[in-house]
């Protein structure tokens, strides 16, 4: 047993780093994507359709490229970017940029859900687009942003097991290892149920706060 | 204080051109009640909603107090939204903030300083009544308090012109009465100009100075209300008074009940 936890407590905060920062970035990235998307759409605040199809397309792509693709197709990024194409930290940018999309996306639904009357309030009180994306948009949504970026982290933490699988540390790596590799199965058994822990926290304390937040 | 010259507004649906204002002037003067009235579709919504420029017109002139607000450049016409408010049949709130701080909006996007702004808010939500609803969030909020929370929150910079774009059609008779009560109450006090748009008869008779009544578009009839509503020549306004004496009735009715 405690050999197990041992082993798993190291690959756990691993993951965790590697889940927190992946957020993190992705949100960076993601976020003024989703805004841009809701702003250039036709009649949007910034009405801009063309750019609206180019990012939305460019997105689609991203989106429609299997994980395990993208991380091969990224980790020599990495070596630009951190110096090193293994590893945790090798393993956050493949994560960040492969969440970033759907991060766009996230917050794109969870700020349309917002009631056009609202905005056009904000609008008849002379509030500018950026007082209205910061002050109206995102503080309306922030439940549904909750929500999203939750169902964001989860999916980080499901690819960054599969980031690990190809030398990026983590639980995922720890399953490979030990668990495939040396037939190691209460290791095995052992990822499984941290992995189904992380997840499972995650979402309860993402619906909680939702909760919490929504006066709607 | 308004000056609307020949004001034309379209829309484009699925490619074919909806008029809905065609080349309306008329004036509003400072102190007035001014109501415009019309059934659904004759483009009331359109016209009001011009006058703050959430709608660009296509063509004509709008002038507030001398300014036409079509040439003005997007800084300067958040400036002058300031000036002319807009109240809502949806109330508009914003639904994760308190009353305290759908109040403070205008105030806080506006750049005032936070003592400035607990003080004004403090005033203004005393002015509807809500005082002891400060802290509520909207969904704890009757239609008619929402109401009172909105017009705070439009009259926080100190507007000289509120339009109403069907503000008491979500809202119940007695309701209704206390919103028109306050909006009348403002006028008296703030000597506010008001715009309001309805296709509630009984709104129009209650508080407006003047009317003008809008048919496809076009204002078929305009005035005081009391020579319009003596005389009326338009088929709308007829119709218009027709319903009104029957409802009338209920009104007196209803006083009645109250006397006893
Ligand atoms: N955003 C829009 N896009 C397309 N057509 C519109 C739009 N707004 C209004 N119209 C059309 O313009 C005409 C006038 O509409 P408007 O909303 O101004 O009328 P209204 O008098 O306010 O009616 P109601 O009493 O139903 O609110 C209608 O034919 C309507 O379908
Ligand atoms: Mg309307």
């Amino acid at each position: 047993m405690n050999e197990i936890i041992k082993l798993v407590l190291p690959s756990f905060l691993d993951t965790l780093y590697m889940v927190f920062l992946s957020t993190l970035f992705s949100i960076l990235l993601g976020a003024p994507l989703g805004i841009t998307l809701v702003l250039t759409e036709k009649d949007g605040l910034i009405n801009m359709p063309k750019l609206n199809t180019i990012l939305g397309t460019i997105i689609n792509i991203t989106r429609s490229i299997p994980f395990v693709i993208l991380i091969i197709l990224l980790f020599p990024l990495s070596r630009v970017i951190v110096g090193t194409s293994i590893g945790k930290e090798a393993a956050v940018v493949p994560l960040s940029i492969a969440a970033a999309p759907f991060v766009a996306r996230v917050v794109e639904s969870a700020l349309k859900e917002i009631d056009k009357g609202i905005v056009e309030a904000a609008i008849s009180l002379g509030a500018s687009t950026n007082q209205i994306v910061f002050k109206v948009l995102l503080k309306e949504a922030l439940p549904g942003l909750v929500l999203g970026i939750t169902l964001t982290m989860v999916n980080i933490i499901g690819y960054s097991a599969m980031a690990g699988v190809i030398g990026g540390g983590g639980i995922g790596d720890l399953a490979v290892r030990y668990g495939y590799q040396r037939f190691r199965t209460d290791i095995l058994i052992a990822t499984v149920v941290v992995l189904v822990l992380l997840v499972e926290i995650t979402q309860r304390s993402g619906n909680y706060i939702a909760k919490k937040i929504d006066r709607r | 204080m308004i000056q609307i010259n020949n004001l034309r507004k379209s829309y484009l649906v699925n490619g074919t051109k909806v008029e809905a204002v065609k080349g309306i002037s008329f004036n509003v003067e400072k102190g007035q009640i001014f109501g415009v009235i019309g059934k659904s579709g004759a483009g009331k919504s359109s016209l009001l909603r011009c006058l703050n420029l959430l709608e660009i017109p296509d063509e004509g002139e709008i002038l507030i107090e001398g300014r036409d607000i079509t040439k003005l450049n997007p800084k300067e016409l958040r400036n002058i939204r300031k000036e002319v408010s807009m109240i809502f049949q949806h109330f508009n709130l914003l639904k994760n903030s308190t009353v305290f701080k759908n109040v403070a909006f205008p105030l806080e996007i506006a750049g005032y300083k936070k003592d400035e702004i607990d003080s004004r808010v403090l005033e203004l939500i005393d002015l509807v009544g809500l005082k002891d609803k400060k802290d509520e969030y909207p969904a704890n909020l009757s239609g008619g308090q929402k109401q009172r929370v909105a017009i705070a929150r439009a009259l926080a910079n100190n507007p000289k012109i509120l339009l109403c774009d069907e503000a008491t059609s979500a809202l119940d008779p007695l309701t209704t009465k206390q919103i028109l009560d306050l909006i009348l109450e403002l006028n008296r006090k703030l000597g506010l100009t008001v715009v309001l748009i309805t296709h509630e008869m009984d709104v129009v008779d209650r508080i407006c100075t003047h009317v003008a009544v809008m048919e496809k578009g076009e204002i078929v009839e305009i005035g005081i209300k009391d020579d319009v509503f003596k005389n009326p020549k338009s088929k709308t306004l007829k119709q218009f008074l027709q319903s009104e004496r029957g409802s009338k009735v209920i009104v007196l009715e209803k006083k009645k009940d109250k006397a006893i």
